[in-house]
């Protein structure tokens, strides 16, 4: 012991040194660093699932939006051909009660062609009688009842305009 | 490269904690040693215990990173030895590196020297070590079984195996002992005899001869660490396992 210095005392003092530092290093180094890397590892491990699940979740979710998408498009392209459809039908119409207001609008206005023109041709029936008997009472110089007048003028002229119809008809043509 | 005080003969301090001798605070029995391995305990327990508030799960900090390498390569080291009974083993063989290392390199420090350089700080450590041993072995196989251990086979051949097996069992501390302190020991002579002759005989030219082995000190500090704690560990497995280290 002496020659290789060994002092109990000091053996005792170093032993007590070591163990205060085992000491504190298994409650201030080893433990607490290993419940950190466990816990860590226990956090990656549970962040991996989450993302799986969350994953599965987006993937669930974006098969559910494409399917849904899928429908609206549909829908879309029926509500397209409806549209289509009705707004077809819908310029038929106003095509047809256009051509049919045209039509009525045309026909109303040849009756009223017709109706001016009768009354044209009365009133020039008139003014020619009225001419008639004024020039022929000018050249008879007679005087002659005005009623008895007008039913002599009034017959020549419907026998002129039958004489004027007969003389068109073989030819065929429009009055 | 002074080792020791009082015990050692009367010789003069060399280290920088020489005040706590003159002030009467240390008795004069104690060797220089024994401050200068309580002042890497105290600083290596300041270190750890600082650290822990501020040990986080998330964005652990660089000494945080620096302290889970350790403790990491510590259990991968000592598991891959002993397997499962690494979880109890490595706090204590990490304590040992640790504690190994700091104390050779504190040599490499100016003005200090290697506790391990001075026998009973190795001894102390081969004393835990050996006493660490001996309750793994009767933990695990039970005082009767470790005892038939020491006695061998053929059982009739007791009487001669369980001395050598109890010689062999007390050698371990000692090998550890003799190793640790013969190469730090040896180590610091080389380191102090490079600075007599750059001091003595190179005169005004100061060429630092020593630089090289502080470099390879360094190393060589890393090695016995790493050698003592191997070694416990094997201790540890060949106890808890009941055979001998043959192999």
């Amino acid at each position: 012991m002496d020659i290789l210095n060994i002092d109990p005392r000091v053996l005792a003092v170093q032993i007590g040194g070591f163990l205060l530092l085992l000491v504190v290093f298994k409650l201030f180094l080893f433990k607490p660093i290993v419940s950190i890397l466990e816990a860590r590892q226990q956090e990656i491990e549970s962040r991996y699932r989450d993302a799986e699940e969350r994953q599965q979740v987006a993937e669930r979710l974006r098969a559910e939006y494409e399917r849904h998408l899928a429908t609206i498009e549909e829908l879309m392209h029926t509500k397209i051909a409806e549209a289509i459809k009705e707004g077809q039908a819908m310029r038929d119409e106003i095509i047809a009660s256009a051509r049919a207001k045209a039509e009525d609008i045309l026909a109303r206005a040849e009756e009223q062609i017709q109706r001016e023109k009768e009354k044209a041709v009365y009133e020039l029936r008139g003014l020619v009688a009225d001419l008639t008997i004024t020039v022929a009472s000018k050249l008879l110089e007679e005087q002659l009842d005005e009623s008895k007048h007008r039913r002599l003028v009034d017959r020549f002229i419907e026998d002129l305009d039958s004489q004027i119809t007969r003389s068109r008809e073989p030819s065929g043509g429009d009055v | 490269m002074e080792h020791g005080h009082g015990g050692s003969g009367g010789l003069e301090h060399g280290t920088w904690l020489h005040w706590l001798y003159h002030y009467r605070i240390l008795p004069d029995w104690l060797p220089e040693v024994v401050p200068e391995t309580f002042l890497v305990v105290i600083v290596l327990s300041a270190i750890v215990i600082l650290a822990r508030p501020r040990l986080t799960v998330r964005n652990p900090g660089k000494l945080q990173t620096f302290l889970e390498f350790c403790v990491v390569s510590l259990d991968s080291f000592v598991r891959g030895i002993v397997g499962d009974e690494a979880k109890s083993l490595t706090p204590i063989i990490g304590t040992f590196f640790i504690f190994i290392l700091c104390l050779n390199l504190l040599g490499l420090v100016p003005g200090l020297t290697s506790p391990t350089a001075n026998i009973n700080t190795p001894a102390s450590l081969a004393i835990v070590a050996f006493c660490i041993v001996q309750y793994y072995g009767i933990r695990k196989q039970g005082f009767i079984n470790y005892l038939k251990h020491f006695a061998g086979e053929p059982l009739i051949l007791a009487p001669l195996m369980f001395p050598i097996h109890v010689i062999g069992e007390l050698a371990r501390p000692l090998s550890l002992t003799i190793r640790l302190f013969g190469n730090i020991f040896g180590e610091d002579m080389v380191i102090a005899i490079l600075i007599l002759i750059v001091t003595s005989v190179l005169g005004k030219l100061l060429i630092p001869l020593q630089f090289p082995m502080l470099i390879f000190a360094i190393f060589t500090s890393f090695v016995q660490s790493l050698v003592f704690s191997m070694l416990v560990t094997i201790y540890v497995t060949v106890a808890i396992s009941g055979h001998e280290e043959h192999h």
